[in-house]
């Protein structure tokens, strides 16, 4: 219960929920910025739904009512999701679980300090403190919703390999059907070794995304778990149309890291001591 | 103060935790038609479905087989010649489209056309089964594919 009690209330530097948020909110342009633009779909409720996210997505990015933005920002996704794909049928647009992972890591952030750092929200709240002849207000906050955004990420790899974890898929066959599907056309009987490679990578990935979503909160393997899960990603990025999925994740794997080692890191980068920034 | 935050927070991790996992548990375990705003993780759940294993063989009044090469018999020198939609054969009935395009331009007459072939799901390749011969051959002599003119990309089938 103290663990608990520790995990729940704990406070740190808020550099780790402010380049999430950044992260977040390019993404959701990258993924979201054609389908929401004024002329994909001409009509006053997907202008209002247009304003409305681009407004605070703007926001959110630059970090003003950074908390209020990215909550708005995910309010509309949500409403895309559960009101324009059923009704206007927008189904590419938001019925995905590249968007779903998305939409889910931004509603999460805005339970989190995510304007603490890196936004125009610090700039003004140090400007006022300046003002007032007060120190420069610590750029810490409560963390406790980081790991829910952690929990999404393993929640998605855990029943991503449930779901793999049929015959189908083990067998190699279904990694043979998209790499026929994409690349080959016809089977590469040509390709010695070809169906063994496949099920050799069935059982990879199976095994990484089951192991995955536990191990990734040992910090202490980091060292080997984000480099794995990095390689992962960028192979997926560049042989399958995983789109903004790739990106999203990097940006998510963000969750388990220390929000410490974060700053330091940053401080190491930039040659400024965290205490000074 | 703290008690009250910390089971706060609590309580909406916890409802956001039971949102989270309830979707996959609905649906991939239970096999539920998912809820209003739930979420599930199915990947490729869906893709590489509409793609096909297929071997064409003509097969001569002794019933012996040859294997065909696909690519030629529709007229194209270099694979990557063809329209990705010729190259890439769908489902059962563009593996019999094809076929007939076979006999009718490629095949001499009095060879029959064989097909097998299987087909991508989410339970990976299965298999399709075809009574008899797809289609028997038409073409002539001296009016075999060297006297039609060479397609082109992208060109009909």
């Amino acid at each position: 219960m103290t663990w608990l009690r520790d995990r729940v209330m704990r406070e740190g530097p808020t550099d780790v929920v402010a380049l999430m948020r950044i992260g977040i909110a390019l993404l959701v342009w990258t993924r979201w910025g054609t389908q929401l633009a004024y002329y994909w779909r001409p009509g006053p409720e997907h202008w209002a739904l247009d304003t409305v996210f681009f407004l605070a997505s703007t926001a959110m990015l630059v970090g003003f009512w950074s908390r209020t933005s990215t909550f708005i920002t995910a309010l509309t996704l949500f409403v895309g999701w559960l009101h324009f794909y059923p009704e206007h049928g927008m189904k590419d647009e938001f019925e995905h679980h590249h968007t779903r992972i998305l939409m889910a890591a931004n509603l999460f952030l805005a339970l989190t300090p995510c304007g603490g750092s890196w936004s125009v929200d610090r700039w003004l709240a140090i400007r006022k403190a300046r003002a007032a002849g007060a120190a420069d207000p610590p750029n810490i906050g409560s963390l406790w919703a980081v790991d829910l955004i952690a929990l999404q990420v393993s929640t998605t790899y855990f029943w991503s390999a449930w779901d793999k974890s049929q015959w189908g898929f083990l067998s190699g066959e279904r990694i043979e059907n998209m790499l026929v599907h994409w690349y080959f056309f016809d089977y590469p009987y040509w390709i010695p070794g070809f169906h063994e490679a496949c099920v050799l990578g069935a059982w990879v990935t199976v095994a990484i995304e089951y192991t995955f979503p536990f191990i990734l909160f040992v910090p202490r393997w980091h060292k080997w778990t984000f480099p794995i899960g990095f390689l992962l990603h960028a192979v997926f990025f560049v042989v399958l149309p995983v789109g903004t999925f790739t990106c999203t994740m990097f940006v998510l794997y963000l969750a388990y890291l220390k929000p410490e080692v974060l700053r330091r890191g940053i401080a190491w980068c930039t040659d400024v001591e965290p205490a000074s920034r | 103060m703290a008690d009250v935050t910390f089971y706060g927070r609590l309580a909406v991790g916890g409802i956001i935790v039971a949102w989270m996992q309830w979707g996959p548990i609905a649906h991939q375990v239970m096999g539920q038609r998912i809820g209003w705003g739930m979420m599930t993780w199915r990947m490729y759940y869906g893709a590489a479905r509409d793609v096909c294993d297929v071997r064409y063989y003509s097969v001569d009044e002794a019933g012996n087989r040859t294997l065909i090469d696909r690519m030629e018999a529709l007229g194209y020198d270099d694979f990557w010649d063809a329209n990705k939609r010729i190259r890439r054969v769908a489902d059962r009935t563009h593996v019999e489209r094809q076929g007939r395009t076979i006999c009718r331009e490629y095949l001499p007459a009095g060879m029959a056309l064989e097909a097998v072939a299987r087909c991508g799901s989410y339970k990976g390749w299965v298999p399709e089964t075809f009574d008899g011969p797809l289609c028997h051959g038409s073409v002539r002599p001296g009016q075999d594919r060297s006297t039609r003119p060479p397609r082109r990309r992208g060109g009909e089938q």
